[in-house]
Parts: structure tokens; C-alpha cells; sequence
């Protein structure tokens, strides 16, 4: 309806006729031999698409059908010229399209379809009414003589032409367009106007959440569920606090047969009102209301949720077949989709008046009935927003057993936390006591980089082990490395170069995949990184948003890590010695030419510095090093390692800071000052800031 | 397979189970008329073609489901619907032609999902509309609902 309304008033000018089936056509019409000469037509027609002729001529006859139906055309098919005032005339139609301008529209589908006979094969997609207001013409009999009805739609012809009219596509998306576009489209052309007003099914469905919900009065509710006519089917006002009681009432007694009514938060409406307005409309024995969102309603109690459900006729029992409901951030929204009467539950575990929610994980959703411990309000199990997963709640109690067991709680880094959780809720779902194989694999999983020597020992060497072979183990190894740290304390070497690696990422991931033995469940909830939905952030094969590429030098806080121990991430790279890098994460300066030092002392002793793959350099000497910045300033580097197997020359930034200079770093620069003095600075680059140095010797 | 004519007397040749997602078209198929080549006369081909691309590959639709692969499809509904208003807008009386539900959903939801927030002046910027109202009925229809007008929400770009 709403789209044959349309094109009567946005296509100036309507060629409706109805579509023959190349088959039907030969089998039931005598008269109607050419039907080339029709599909002429219809490509003819059909360039005549987007308002405008593709043949500017003046030749309107050319563009109408030249005999379509195989008659002797003048005077049938000006027949219906004539009764729009036109002569039928050639001379004649030529001037009625001049006077259309050559903006005329000729309909996009120009349909010809076989109404009499019973083919219908094309005719069911298409609704036949026109509205007679717009010169309309049955050309039923003057037309044609054999049994077809032609329609020809002579639409209102609109002096201002210029810019066009709306598609007919868009009068058939109307209807998914929300309430204030709509609105806002109404305002565009006359077309549309009539369009959005006149069509009540437009207006069936009233959703209004933010940020309008805050304008909504009665009055203007009232005045936007008049436009359905009565015929308002489901109403949904999220958080429009100004709506009330007696606003609600007003509505419900226009639309009786409202079936879905949905008002979590508005603050003005009360259990009370909403309760005897439901009454009054059961009353009149004409409820239809099939769901019922009413969370938030102010003082409602166990009772109001009783006399609700007797309203609406449902039992107090959850059906069994229910769809699960998550947690999330659409929670508000209209679930068309759910079978449920209402929103609002009792909730299992604080029995108060709550919006319950399912657990997501697929292992809960398979026998949701049973057990109903994951089920529940958000006061009682905190949600993550984005996946409905429990936030903490779920497994706490297992990595803690774990924690206390081995005492590695401060080892364990909280993504693998979070991880363990999910793998542990899914396994405590189905039943299944988590083994010891899989709890030392996880165990092993977790283990810090800095042991990850001892990490991949454990991987390669180990078959099988208990948990109580590894908690042995690791505590021998912890031994190992305490004492390995003690001997550090007694000998001269310092510390260089502390950094934690996150190379090894990808690789960890898999094997966490491998020893958990689990099925990789789909993860319900958007990842952070790329916004798709079905994984998680950690498992997102997009770039890493936000993160440099090269994240090599986190220093590791942590007292377990003050062994003497350097990474780098990109070991073989050779680099120009010459040039000199800022780095946070060493202790000393370090160069690996010799030439640099303007002052050297061979080592006295074996110094060594360790890097983080068990790797270690020797230290040759040490001495001072002047760099002459291209500012023209010289930092001296004194106490600067020696240390030929590295491939670049660092400069400590703490130790800088520690003698008064300041490091500053902004928009991929370091600027290095002293007091007020501009001493040098650096660009980033390759992941490091690279000092602009100009040699001294 | 079933041939299909586009108005513009090309044809294709597409799977029958991917035509069938048109009800038009089943129903054809059903009750024996599609021995031959069908006609579409309201279709060009550059419309046809894109449906046809959007039915093959909503072809398993209901074993996308199980594989997993209903990202996939989705990320492609994505793709699909990026494209020009006047090619969308043929698109859309197509599938409302050829009766095809899920394709007749996605592209007016497109269509909607454009004209979110937008204020009038871009609506009608955006689908090239003259506005044929005169100023007392436009205000009318402020004053009808004046709280739709107006606000930081209301979206003035062309895009």
C-alpha cells in the first residue's frame, strides 16, 4: 500500500501495465504476436529511468510503445490522452512532453503483467491498487479490447522538477528507518510527507531511547502514536523519564491492540499506574500484550510481578525453550527475538526484582535449566559488558588453590589470569575436574619470561609430569637462580640492560591451545582490537592497534628480575656502531667500538653482562666516551662497557638523569637538557631513539 | 541452472539453489514455467549482476551457521552494501521485485542506517531531492515534533 501510494505521487508520470510471461503471452493472447516489439518497449522505457529521457529529442512517441499491443495505435493508445484533456493528436503528445519537460518519470518497473488469466506468476509480488486521486485512467475498455487492464498513472506533474524525486526504494525503506529520521525525512519533499503521514504501518513499531528520551513528553507521545492510527504495535520508551502514568493511559486506550510494551527506565511511571492501566485495558477485554519490559518501574514489588503475569496470561514458570539472555551492552534494547512475557525476573540467587542474565559460555547454554548457578542479576555475578562474561567471580576460587599450592601468584600475569578463567568456568560447566596435566601445562604456560629457558626445558624434556614434580622443580630452579644471584652480588658486575621480550607471544598462545586439550569455544564478544566479533583481542590476527611494533625494552620491576640478564630484541642486526641509542632499559652505557672511547681501561676482571636468552657478552674494558652532539654541546659518558659482541651503542637514560640531565621525549623526539641547557636530541627509529651524535676523537 | 534476461537482453545463468532465494522465482520454478530463459524486465544487468552475486553467495546459508562462517558472510553484507545511493536503490526494487526477504532487508536497513541523524537539508542533499514543500508546511512540521530537529545529534555532513 504504502509503496503503490508513493509512486501515484512521487512518479510524475506512472506507466503501469502488467508483465507477460513469454509462455503465458503465446499461450493465451491471439492478438499479441510481437513480442519483441514489447520488449523494445520495455528497454525503451527503461532508459527512461532517474527522471530523465536518455533521448533528449522531442520525440515522445518514439519513447511510448509504438504498437505493443498490436493495434492500430492512434486512437487507443491516445484514447486516454484525450480524457486528461489532451487531443489525440501525434502533435499533441509531442507537446505533452515538452510540457513535462523531459522530466518525466516513467515508473523504473514498468510492469506488464497478465492480470485476467491465472498465470500469476509474476503478478503475486506486486499489490495492484492505485489510488484513484491521481488521474487515474481505466483504460480497460478503451485501451484494449482483449481481456488485459492497463493502468496508466498520470501522477500530479510538479512544476519544480529540478533537483527529483525520491526513489521508490526509498518509500520501501521507510519502514526500517528509526522514528526520528523519519521525522526528518517527512520534512524533505511533499512526496515523502504524504509517504511518512499517510502510511500508519510506518508508525506501528515506537522506539525511543537516547538521546531523545529526555525531550519525550506525553503530549508529544501522544501526538506520535496518533500517526499509527490505533494500529500502535509495540512501544518502546528507554529511560523517558517524562512520560507518565496517565501519558501511558492515554496510549494504551487508543491502541488497544498494543502487544508489546517495553519501559525500563522511566522514572515517572509506577507499578501502581502501570498496573491498573493494564487493568482497565484487560477490563475492556482487549489486551493483546504479549511482553511486558517494565524494569526500573518505581515501587514494584513480588506482587505487581504476580498480577503482570496473570495480565498477560503466562505462567510464572521460565518456559524451557527460552532463548538465553546475555549481558551486554544492547541489554536495553527491544528483544523482539525473546520469548519471554517480561523483563524483569526474580533473580536466583538474591531473589530480588532483577534483570536475570544467562552465562554466554556454550557449555552453560546446553543445560541452562539445570544448572542455574551461572544465572543471575548483574549485582549478583558482575558482567563484562562486551562478552556477558563473569568479570571475577568464576574461578577465583581455583587459581587461588593453584596460587596457594605453589605460591606463583605473583608470576602469573593477569591475561593468562583471565584466559585460565574462561578455559576453568567452561571445564566446571561440563562437569570435568581439570587434570593434572592440563593444570602443569597452564602452570608452565604462566611462567614469567625470564624463565623462559627453563620454560622451554620444561616443554621439550618433560613427557609427563604432576603437579607436585613441577612445584618441585620450580622451586629447585628458584633455588638455582637465588643463588645464582647471591654469587652475582659478590663479583663486579653490574647490571645491564634488564628487559622484559614479548616476542614470544604468538608462540605461547599456540601451545596454550595444544595442552589445554579444549576445543577453541567461539567467543561471543567483540574483540578489542579489530572490532570483529568472535574472538578476543589476544587472539586477534589484525595489527595490534596502539602498539608499537618493536616493544622491546620494558624494564621488569619485579626483585625476581635483578639478575644480571639483557635482551635485545633484534639480535642480529647490524648496526653501525657509530651510532648511539637511547635506552631506558640498560644500567650502564654500553659501546661496541672501541674506537669511540677517548679513555680506556681493559677489564680487570671477567665482567660479563647477560642477556635475556641465557646468552652473555663479555665485557673488554671500560672507559669514557665524549659524544659531540649536533648541537655543538659534548656529553661525556663516563664508565661507558666495552662490549665488542653487541651490535649497537647504547646510552643509559637513568644514569643521565642521575647526573642532573633531563630526557624528554615527545612526538618521536627525545630532547636532552641540562639545567636550562639544550644539550642534544634523538629520533625515533626503529623502535628506539637514535641520538643525533657527531663524532669526537 | 535457470537463465535469467536482464532488460537489457543479457543473460546469466545462475544455480537454481541460489535462485531460489527469490520467491518470485521458486514459485516460477515450482509451478513449471522456468524451462526457459526467465525475463526480468524491470532489471538491468549491472543490477542483475549484483544480485546474483549476493544470492551464490548466500547459497549455503543455513550451513554457514554451523561452519563458522557467518563472519564471513557478514564481512561480505558489509562489502555489498558499499555502494553508490542510485545503484542501492536498484538494487532494493530489485530484491522487492524478485521477492528476495534477506536481500530486501539488508540493503533498505543500508539505506536506513545512511540516513541515521541526518538532518533534513543532508537527506535531501545526499538523495538529490528538491524540496517541493513551501515554508508554512515545513514549519508545520517542525512544530509537529520540534524535539527531532534539532539537538548535537543531528548529523549535517553528506555522506
Amino acid at each position: 500500500m504504502a509503496l503503490n501510494r508513493g509512486e501515484g505521487c512521487s512518479a510524475g508520470f506512472g506507466f503501469y501495465a502488467w508483465c507477460l510471461g513469454e509462455r503465458c503471452l503465446t499461450d493465451r493472447v491471439d492478438g499479441f504476436g510481437d513480442f519483441s516489439g514489447l520488449n523494445w518497449e520495455k528497454e525503451e522505457l527503461y532508459d527512461c529511468k532517474g527522471g530523465k529521457f536518455s533521448k533528449g529529442s522531442d520525440e515522445i512517441a518514439d519513447l511510448l510503445p509504438p504498437d505493443p499491443f498490436n493495434m492500430e495505435s492512434s486512437k487507443e493508445d491516445t484514447g486516454w490522452l484525450e480524457d486528461v484533456g489532451f487531443k489525440a493528436d501525434d502533435n499533441e503528445v509531442v507537446k505533452l512532453d515538452s510540457m513535462l519537460n523531459g522530466k518525466m518519470r516513467v515508473h523504473e518497473g514498468a510492469r506488464l503483467q497478465l492480470i485476467d488469466g491465472n498465470c500469476g506468476l509474476f503478478g503475486m509480488n506486486f499489490r495492484e491498487e492505485l489510488d484513484s486521486g491521481h488521474g487515474l485512467i481505466d483504460g480497460k475498455k478503451e485501451i484494449m479490447d482483449f481481456s488485459y487492464e492497463k493502468y496508466w498513472n498520470l501522477g500530479e506533474t510538479t512544476d519544480d522538477m529540478d533537483g527529483g524525486n525520491p526513489s521508490d526504494a526509498l518509500l520501501l525503506a521507510l519502514s526500517y528507518l528509526g522514528l526520528r529520521d523519519l521525522l526528518a525525512v517527512e520534512e524533505v519533499c511533499k512526496s515523502l510527507r504524504d509517504a511518512v503521514i499517510g502510511d500508519p504501518l510506518l508508525w506501528r513499531s515506537i522506539h525511543i531511547d537516547y538521546p531523545f528520551c529526555t525531550k519525550i513528553t506525553n503530549d508529544i507521545l501522544i501526538k506520535l502514536t496518533n500517526r499509527a492510527q490505533g494500529h500502535l504495535h509495540s512501544l518502546s520508551l528507554i529511560h523517558c523519564s517524562k512520560i507518565t502514568d496517565a501519558g501511558l493511559k492515554h496510549v494504551l486506550d487508543r491502541n488497544p491492540s498494543l502487544s508489546k510494551l517495553n519501559v525500563p527506565g522511566c522514572a515517572s511511571l509506577t507499578a501502581d499506574g502501570m498496573l491498573s492501566n493494564l487493568k482497565v485495558l484487560k477490563m475492556a477485554g482487549k489486551t493483546r500484550l504479549k511482553y511486558l519490559g517494565i524494569y526500573g518501574l518505581f515501587g514494584m514489588t513480588n506482587l505487581h510481578i504476580e498480577e503482570f503475569k496473570f495480565l498477560i496470561g503466562v505462567d510464572s514458570v521460565l518456559p524451557t525453550t527460552r532463548k538465553p539472555r546475555f549481558f551486554g551492552s544492547e541489554h536495553l534494547r527491544f528483544t523482539s527475538d525473546d520469548d519471554r512475557a517480561m523483563d524483569v525476573e526474580v533473580c536466583p540467587i538474591c531473589q530480588r526484582l532483577e534483570l536475570v542474565y544467562d552465562c554466554p559460555s556454550e557449555s552453560c547454554q546446553k543445560k541452562q535449566s539445570a544448572s542455574q548457578l551461572c544465572r543471575a542479576c548483574t549485582k549478583c555475578i558482575a558482567r563484562c559488558i562486551d562478552c556477558g562474561f563473569e568479570e571475577e567471580r568464576v574461578s577465583v576460587g581455583w587459581l587461588a588453590g593453584i596460587e596457594a599450592k605453589i605460591g606463583l601468584r605473583q608470576l602469573l600475569n593477569r591475561k593468562l589470569r583471565q584466559e585460565l578463567q574462561v578455559i576453568k568456568h567452561d571445564l566446571l560447566a561440563e562437569g570435568l575436574i581439570v587434570n593434572d596435566a592440563f593444570q602443569v601445562t597452564t602452570i608452565v604456560e604462566k611462567l614469567p619470561s625470564l624463565w623462559k629457558d627453563f620454560k622451554n626445558y620444561l616443554k621439550h624434556k618433560c613427557k609427563e609430569m604432576t603437579i607436585e614434580d613441577l612445584i618441585v622443580r620450580l622451586r629447585i630452579e628458584e633455588d638455582n637462580k637465588a643463588a645464582e644471584r647471591r654469587s652475582k652480588g659478590n663479583s663486579t658486575i653490574n647490571g645491564a640492560h634488564i628487559v622484559e621480550d614479548n616476542q614470544n607471544n604468538s608462540k605461547k598462545r599456540k601451545k596454550a591451545e595444544q595442552g589445554s586439550n579444549q576445543p577453541k569455544k567461539k567467543f561471543k564478544g567483540k574483540c578489542f582490537n579489530c572490532v570483529k566479533t568472535g574472538h578476543k583481542s589476544t587472539d586477534c590476527r589484525a595489527p595490534k592497534k596502539g602498539k608499537k611494533k618493536d616493544q622491546a625494552n620494558m624494564i621488569e620491576s619485579n626483585k625476581e628480575c635483578d639478575d644480571l640478564c639483557a635482551m635485545f630484541s633484534e639480535c642480529n642486526l647490524v648496526g653501525n656502531p657509530r651510532e648511539w641509542w637511547m635506552d631506558s632499559g640498560a644500567t650502564r652505557h654500553v659501546c661496541a667500538n672501541k674506537e669511540l672511547f677517548s679513555s680506556f681501561a681493559p677489564a680487570q676482571v671477567e665482567e660479563m653482562i647477560y642477556m635475556a636468552n641465557s646468552a652473555t657478552a663479555k665485557v673488554e674494558g671500560t672507559g669514557k666516551i665524549c659524544l659531540k652532539m649536533t648541537s655543538g654541546k659534548v656529553l661525556t659518558l663516563n664508565n661507558a662497557l666495552y662490549v665488542p659482541e653487541l651490535c649497537r651503542n647504547l646510552i643509559f637514560v637513568s644514569l643521565l638523569d642521575k647526573n642532573g640531565f633531563k630526557c624528554v621525549t615527545v612526538s618521536g623526539k627525545v630532547v636532552i637538557s641540562k639545567g636550562e641547557i639544550y644539550v642534544g636530541k634523538g629520533y625515533l627509529m626503529e623502535g628506539f631513539y637514535k641520538m643525533n651524535v657527531m663524532l669526537l676523537k | 541452472m535457470v537463465k535469467l534476461k536482464s532488460n537489457d537482453d543479457k543473460e546469466f545463468e545462475v544455480e537454481e539453489a541460489a535462485v531460489i532465494q527469490s520467491e518470485m522465482i521458486k514459485n516460477m520454478i515450482e509451478d513449471g514455467c522456468a524451462t526457459s530463459v526467465i525475463p526480468l524486465p524491470n532489471i538491468d544487468s549491472k543490477t542483475l549482476i549484483k544480485v546474483i552475486e549476493y544470492l551464490n553467495k548466500h547459497i549455503n546459508m543455513g550451513k554457514a551457521a554451523e561452519t563458522g562462517e557467518e563472519d564471513d558472510l557478514k564481512e561480505f553484507d558489509e562489502q555489498f552494501v558499499n555502494m553508490g545511493w542510485e545503484e542501492l536503490f536498484d538494487v532494493i526494487m530489485a530484491a522487492n521485485y524478485l521477492n528476495i526477504h534477506e536481500l530486501m532487508e539488508l540493503c533498505c536497513q543500508s539505506a536506513a542506517d545512511r540516513l541515521k541523524n541526518k538532518s533534513v537539508r543532508a537527506v535531501r542533499e545526499m538523495l538529490k531531492i528538491t524540496n517541493d514543500l513551501t515554508e508554512e508546511e515545513e514549519q508545520e512540521i517542525i512544530n509537529d515534533a520540534p524535539w527531532a530537529f534539532e539537538g548535537p545529534e543531528i548529523d549535517d555532513t553528506v555522506n
